[in-house]
């Protein structure tokens, strides 16, 4: 912009428009009534969905993982089966169960330890993941001693794993709608838009849920049950939420982009 | 056996619950700041007759940014005979002590306190000051930060009301682009400071006085102790939640002052984050025992207020609050409780929502990040939860230190944050 030669002698800049500063600024008041008819519309088709269909949901999500397990399994070692659950009918994968030997479960030991010195000690960007990583060892440390001590008490099944997984796939799956639509009520933008967000993390989740089941039966099957606990404690559920912020932020930027240079959006303090 | 398990159901179900309680408070504070009633500070306010002020800036081996900070409060937009600018060279071993002699030879407003004796650290250091300093008002900056020109004014107008304890404005990363944990400290910091302070101050909860970029009003601080007046107990590493804390149980406000902005370095390094947060965790900690009791039973305090002052002194306990209950989990599922696995996404869901370390939630964060008008940054939002564990250890660490502190009565060494600016 070129400025006025007086304006430019005594700096003072004549402007069209000038934008409310970060700290003056607030979106359009919204009532509760509004707010809660939102969330509802945006959260509950998927939560009605899931609790309807999660027989249908948990078959069609065995049937998948069982073909991405045949590559690997055997099918005389792969079948899919009404599964123990608190919900039923919940249909999962069976498969063999495998004990690890003590010599394995001592080597799970040592190497939990040596990796957990290495992860610790690690450089700066490996820090913070060093440190999810000792947690994963101490998680595995735990398991592997427990089944050098006392193997005969561990209490569960691969059956029962899968039941488990699966119903800890459905708990996320109804959270993540409830979860995103509260997160999303504060952001202006279109409801499609947010509800396509909802969306795109759901299926997201519902797939990648499934990939991961099926490397999960993998692990369970070749390596042994040894590995169970890691699998509920520091890989399962957490991961889902990762992503599901990761989908919110990139929601937010765009939105933020969006309204960049408009006067409409912001409102002064009061 | 039973019994047993039934006492570690009960616990994990309190500390989701716990969680489930705070995240109904940032829930409530999001809201608030991105379309409810925004409560403005006193920066309308014009007055000719300003407190007397004098600036406290803490030092120990600051010679890397001694010269900033120092040449940025002598181009204040402030009255000269009423301000006083003391910086305190706390046990300094490099050049802090030449710089600021230097400085006190040029400029007769400042006027250096060179320490070599007694105990080392910000709250010792400040109750030193305050045996010299002239002011009415106390307004502290640490060494690392840029003053801009109108803040000691922003801040001093709102001791014009005698109602104000203490005035805390906005802390703003300057080293941002230096690496991703600075970069994810911004946004820490943004959602603290746009969002959880600024809607604190809006639903008249307990906005938070932070220790720098900010200032108190030294009369209702000042206390005797062994014959000598002081404001900071040294044992407390963090004096200014301390201070939060004396305040409001006075009866005195706090005010959060958005407007008055100033730029900090934050660490660079992972090993440094971890230092400093462990030090917060263990001041918070100490604040905690305490000072909870007196929240509950005071008479100056709304129930909403208690409620958040008690939810505020808390914090740094949820950590290892989380890491017990992840271990209760963990011996649930040995003991062929599968029900308690299924929590797991309600459990973890909590962790999600609360990235430790300034344990704004993720929309918390998100929102105070849109408002400041941020676009791409706002994506780096998910790596926050690289956080979770690496904070916790520290945050743990730091909780542990302060019930040793409560338990022995030893007294605590001040670490300082190491500076990164190049010379």
């Amino acid at each position: 912009m070129t400025l006025p030669p007086a304006a430019a002698k005594t700096s003072q800049i004549s402007k069209e428009k000038i934008f409310l500063h970060r700290s003056y600024r607030k979106l359009a008041p919204v009532t509760a009534r509004t707010l809660a008819a939102e969330g509802l519309l945006l959260a509950l088709p998927f939560v009605l969905l899931i609790i309807l269909f999660y027989p249908q949901l948990t078959l069609a999500i065995s049937r998948l993982a069982y073909k991405i397990l045949a590559i690997a399994v055997p099918p005389e070692h792969l079948g899919i089966a009404e599964v123990p659950s608190y919900i039923s009918p919940l249909y999962g994968l069976v498969i063999p169960d495998r004990f690890p030997s003590v010599g394995f479960s001592l080597a799970v030991m040592g190497l939990s330890v040596l990796v957990t010195v290495l992860a610790w000690g690690g450089r700066q960007l490996a820090k913070p993941l060093g440190s999810w990583a000792v947690f994963i060892c101490l998680i595995n440390f735990i398991s592997a001693a427990f089944f050098v001590i006392m193997p005969e008490k561990f209490p569960y099944t691969g059956s029962m794993f899968s039941g488990l997984y699966l119903q800890t796939m459905l708990t996320v799956w109804m959270l993540i709608p409830v979860v995103l639509a509260l997160s999303l009520l504060p952001m202006p933008g279109r409801r499609p838009g947010k509800f396509l967000l909802i969306t795109v993390s759901m299926a997201y989740s519902i797939l990648f849920g499934t990939v991961r089941f099926a490397f999960f039966m993998l692990v369970l099957y070749r390596y042994s049950l040894l590995f169970m606990p890691a699998m509920i404690f520091a890989v399962g559920p957490l991961l889902d939420f990762i992503f599901v912020v990761g989908f919110y932020s990139y929601y937010v930027s765009r939105v933020s982009l969006k309204i960049q240079g408009s006067e409409k959006t912001w409102y002064w303090l009061y | 056996m039973v019994l047993a398990l039934l006492i570690l159901k009960i616990y994990v179900n309190i500390v989701i619950a716990l969680m489930v309680l705070y995240i109904a408070r940032q829930f409530r504070f999001t809201m608030n700041r991105m379309s409810g009633e925004q409560k403005m500070y006193y920066q309308d306010i014009m007055d000719s007759d300003m407190p007397s002020v004098t600036v406290l800036v803490p030092m120990h081996n600051e010679e890397l940014v001694a010269l900033n900070v120092l040449e940025r409060l002598l181009d204040a937009d402030y009255p000269k005979e009423r301000l006083e600018i003391i910086p305190i060279n706390d046990h300094s071993e490099d050049k802090t002590r030449e710089i600021l002699d230097k400085f006190a030879a040029e400029h007769p407003a400042i006027r250096p306190l060179h320490r070599y004796a007694g105990r080392r650290g910000k709250p010792a250091a400040i109750n030193e000051a305050l045996q010299r300093a002239t002011g009415e008002v106390i307004i502290v900056f640490d060494a690392d930060y840029r003053p801009p020109r109108g803040i000691l004014r922003d801040i001093a107008v709102c001791f014009k009301d005698p109602e104000v304890g203490a005035v805390m404005g906005r802390v703003v990363p300057e080293n941002v682009g230096a690496n991703l944990l600075t970069r994810m400290l911004d946004l820490e910091r943004s959602g603290g400071y746009q969002v959880d302070q600024q809607a604190r101050y809006n639903l008249g909860l307990l906005p938070q006085y932070g220790g720098t970029v900010g200032g108190f009003r030294k009369s209702y601080c000042l206390h005797t102790v062994d014959g000598e007046k002081v404001c900071f107990d040294p044992n407390i590493l963090t004096e200014d939640t301390e201070l939060t804390i004396k305040l409001y149980l006075q009866g005195k406000q706090v005010v959060y002052a958005n407007r008055a902005e100033c730029y900090e370095e934050v660490p660079e390094d992972w090993d440094v984050r971890g230092r400093q947060i462990r030090r917060w965790a263990r001041g918070h900690t100490q604040v905690m025992f305490r000072y909870l009791p007196q929240i509950y039973r005071s008479k100056m305090l709304t129930r909403r207020q208690k409620l958040d002052g008690m939810l505020l002194l808390v914090l740094y306990a949820m950590p290892p609050l989380f890491f017990l209950a992840v271990a209760a989990l963990m011996v649930l599922f040995f003991a062929g409780e599968p029900a308690y696995a299924t929590l797991l996404p309600v459990f973890f869901l909590t962790v999600a929502f609360n990235a430790f370390g300034n344990f704004s939630a993720f929309f918390q964060i998100g929102a105070a990040t849109f408002i400041d008008g941020s676009t791409y940054r706002i994506r780096l939002l998910p790596f926050l939860m690289m956080n979770v564990f690496f904070n916790g250890i520290y945050i743990s660490d730091g909780v542990i230190d302060a019930a040793l502190d409560h338990v022995s009565g030893r007294a605590t060494v001040w670490q300082k944050t190491m500076r990164f600016r190049k010379k």
